[in-house]
């Protein structure tokens, strides 16, 4: 199914979680945010909550900025 | 001894992470400042290279991260930053920066007075960025920001304290700490700043693009406590007229004519 994933269009495979999609994206687990549909998602409920098709993603981090 | 929102900072040099030439670099200019707060930016994870992490250099534990909402064009878009901001973090420490205009870089006042009042609400330790207006350094003291950070002049230009004149005007009616921040090119600006009785100056640019930052940072934090240090001393009254530093009496002459 067609994610969008910080601004990019992507395709993953159904029943694909949020925790899996991190996971498999190689993120570094302790310093980012993930906002799906525009609310920022618990880090607990990472592994609850499932993709459905034309889901919006974003994972944000800090970065150097003044 | 330095107090904003409780906390104490030994340390009057705040400096922002942006624009350093390598990792190693900016860590090293951060080490060499003694500073104990510095700003980060929030933005997008490169999913084609994901292990890019500025945490990983920076040690959250010797210094205070201050996320700025950069990038924000209005007070939705900085208050959603806001919330991103301490998700990640876990703290409630915010620099809030709402700048509609690329080119100038300045900070709308309406929408970050709007932005000020609701995160202060929502439990934000609020260091607004504001122009140096005193009028609404009030206000955003009024509404519960925990400083002000009033510029000197846009944010990279490096072209020192432009608004000396309302930084002054700030400084004197301030309940809260006064942050000079933005545009401090030289550490002479820091020193003028600090002379003319600011708390504190951010500093990002000037350092990053020294052609030795680390030494930069070095001389940044000498200039700020040289000027705070000569606030505390009490500087001399400025004069139209000269006056002599020397006795105008027992000069060893038969002609008098020219002293007094």
């Amino acid at each position: 199914m067609k994610i969008k994933i910080n601004g990019e269009e992507k395709v993953i495979p159904t029943d694909c979680t949020l925790d899996t999609f991190i996971q498999q994206a190689n993120v570094q687990r302790h310093s980012f945010v993930v906002e799906l549909n525009g609310q920022i998602i618990d880090k607990d409920t990472y592994a609850s909550s499932f993709l459905k098709e034309d889901d919006t993603i974003e994972i944000i981090r800090f970065v150097g900025g003044g | 001894m330095l107090t904003i929102a409780g906390k104490n900072f030994t340390s009057r040099l705040f400096l922002g992470t942006g624009k350093f030439p390598s990792a190693s670099s900016m860590k090293e200019s951060i080490d060499a400042s003694k500073t104990e707060m510095v700003t980060v930016a929030l933005r997008r994870v490169d999913l084609s290279n994901p292990e890019d992490d500025i945490m990983s250099v920076l040690d959250q534990n010797r210094y205070l991260f201050l996320p700025n909402t950069s990038g924000a064009r209005n007070s939705d878009e900085a208050i959603r930053l806001a919330h991103l901001a301490r998700a990640a973090s876990g703290s409630n420490w915010l620099k809030l920066e709402v700048t509609p205009d690329p080119r100038t870089l300045l900070p709308d006042p309406c929408e970050t007075l709007i932005a000020t009042e609701k995160l202060v609400k929502e439990g934000f330790i609020v260091l607004p960025y504001m122009n140096a207006d005193p009028i609404l350094a009030l206000k955003l003291q009024d509404i519960g920001a925990a400083a002000v950070m009033p510029l000197g002049s846009p944010i990279g230009t490096n072209l020192g304290i432009l608004t000396s004149f309302q930084i002054e005007i700030i400084i004197e009616q301030a309940r809260v700490p006064v942050v000079v921040d933005a545009g401090i090119g030289a550490p002479s600006h820091a020193s003028q700043a600090m002379e003319m009785g600011a708390d504190a100056v951010l500093v990002n640019t000037a350092i990053a693009i020294a052609g030795d930052p680390v030494a930069m940072a070095r001389a940044f934090a000498q200039a700020v406590q040289a000027g705070r240090t000569a606030f505390e001393a009490g500087m001399g009254r400025r004069s139209q007229q000269a006056e002599a530093s020397s006795p105008t009496s027992g000069y060893p002459s038969e002609d008098l004519a020219f002293m007094d």
